[in-house]
């Protein structure tokens, strides 16, 4: 069957939200360039399983999340060395805050990767690609208690790098 | 501490609760320093997460995907609508091969046939470089949608060269989408693509026929 183009349009147009989802996923940038091409071969190929009216994007998640899974199984073992990324490059006059911020968000990123992969997942759907906490929980399939403790988890795990900034530190509660 | 839960910071801080909860907690937050700081903190945190994953956006890479995934499309209908047809196609592209073939080998004989595609590969590569010049003289002279055109003094092949938007990679390089339509007597041909400007001052240009 050939796709209609209004799906096709829908589908490219979910393209920047499942790229950050799968580099939420990889990590890395060619990486999470390879899990949404494959996503996309399996979408088109498997059409005919998605229910019209229900939601694409949805449905693409759990795509991208499946082959993600299946990937690191066949790994054996997942053991990336994740790549120091520099962040001094200021791109505003005020340079030292914004190159203390880059750095900080750089600490940011590199803890996101030692998260386990449901709060990662969790992690993008919400704060980056702005999904609701019940839109995460359908999408991934889980009960919304379950996306909130792994929201809260993953974002415990975040809070030391907050130490860093010293208008966040830590209070005393 | 003891009034307000982490978890409706939480949600006060992603948004997730409905107007009349938001401002009656926004209230009480209000004299609590406690509270308000780690809102504050929260809402950092958002934004440092947001900035992380800024930095590994390649709006190169997207657009390459983007143009994999037209022609995965592409590939996809061609394949389905194809089916039916496929052994017609087939059987009148063997006809029309055997043909052409039979017309060559008996006008020019093999070895003049041996001489012409020598000829005809000279042509299609002086066409290439024309093409790429005019390539390369439309990235940096015209501004969005306007067209440079190119033609062969020798086939009459000739093409159109449209640079679109502008636009600056992640790294910081600047880019332009652009459509290159090259036609012959044979055929029409419409790619599109992105042109990055790499460090040397040239351009890397990466196209996906359509």
């Amino acid at each position: 069957m050939t796709l209609d183009t209004a799906i096709e349009e829908q589908m490219i147009n979910l393209l920047p939200k499942l790229r950050s989802f799968a580099l939420g996923l990889t990590g890395s940038g060619p990486d999470a360039d390879d899990l949404v091409q494959a996503t996309f071969e399996r979408a088109i190929k498997n059409m005919d399983k998605w229910i019209p009216g229900s939601r694409l994007d949805s449905w693409m998640y759990r795509i991208a999340q499946n082959l993600h899974r299946n990937s690191i199984r066949n790994e054996s073992g997942r053991s990336r060395i994740i790549e120091e990324i520099s962040f001094n490059q200021p791109k505003t006059i005020d340079g030292v805050q914004e190159a203390e911020t880059a750095r900080t968000a750089g600490q940011v990123w590199k803890r996101i990767q030692s998260l386990s992969a449901e709060q990662r997942e969790v992690l993008v759907l919400i704060c980056i690609n702005g999904l609701s906490y019940r839109e995460t929980a359908e999408t991934l399939r889980v009960p919304i208690g379950t996306v909130t403790s792994r929201l809260a988890r993953a974002r415990e795990e975040l809070s030391p790098i907050m130490d860093m900034e010293p208008s966040f530190g830590k209070t005393q509660s | 501490m003891s009034d307000i839960s982490e978890t409706d910071l939480m949600r006060l801080a992603d948004g997730e609760l409905p107007t009349h909860e938001r401002l009656a907690l926004e209230g009480i937050i209000e004299s609590n320093p406690a509270a308000k700081q780690k809102l504050a903190r929260l809402r950092r945190q958002n934004e440092l997460i947001r900035l992380s994953f800024q930095e590994h956006q390649d709006e190169l890479a997207l657009a390459r995907l983007k143009t994999n995934i037209r022609q995965q499309f592409k590939q996809h209908d061609r394949r389905a609508a194809g089916s039916n047809r496929a052994f017609g196609t087939a059987l009148a592209a063997s006809v029309a091969i055997s043909v052409i073939a039979a017309v060559f080998a008996y006008m020019f004989g093999v070895q003049h046939a041996d001489n012409k595609v020598d000829q005809l590969l000279a042509m299609q590569a002086m066409e290439r470089s024309l093409r790429q010049e005019t390539i390369e003289t439309a990235l940096e002279t015209t501004t969005g949608g306007e067209s440079l055109t190119w033609s062969s003094p020798t086939s009459g092949t000739h093409g159109i060269i449209t640079p679109l938007n502008t636009f600056r990679s992640a790294g910081g390089r600047f880019c332009r989408e652009l459509t290159v339509t090259t036609k012959s007597a044979m055929s029409e041909e419409i790619a599109q693509g992105v042109a990055c400007r790499h460090q040397s001052g040239g351009w890397t240009v990466l196209t996906s026929q359509t």
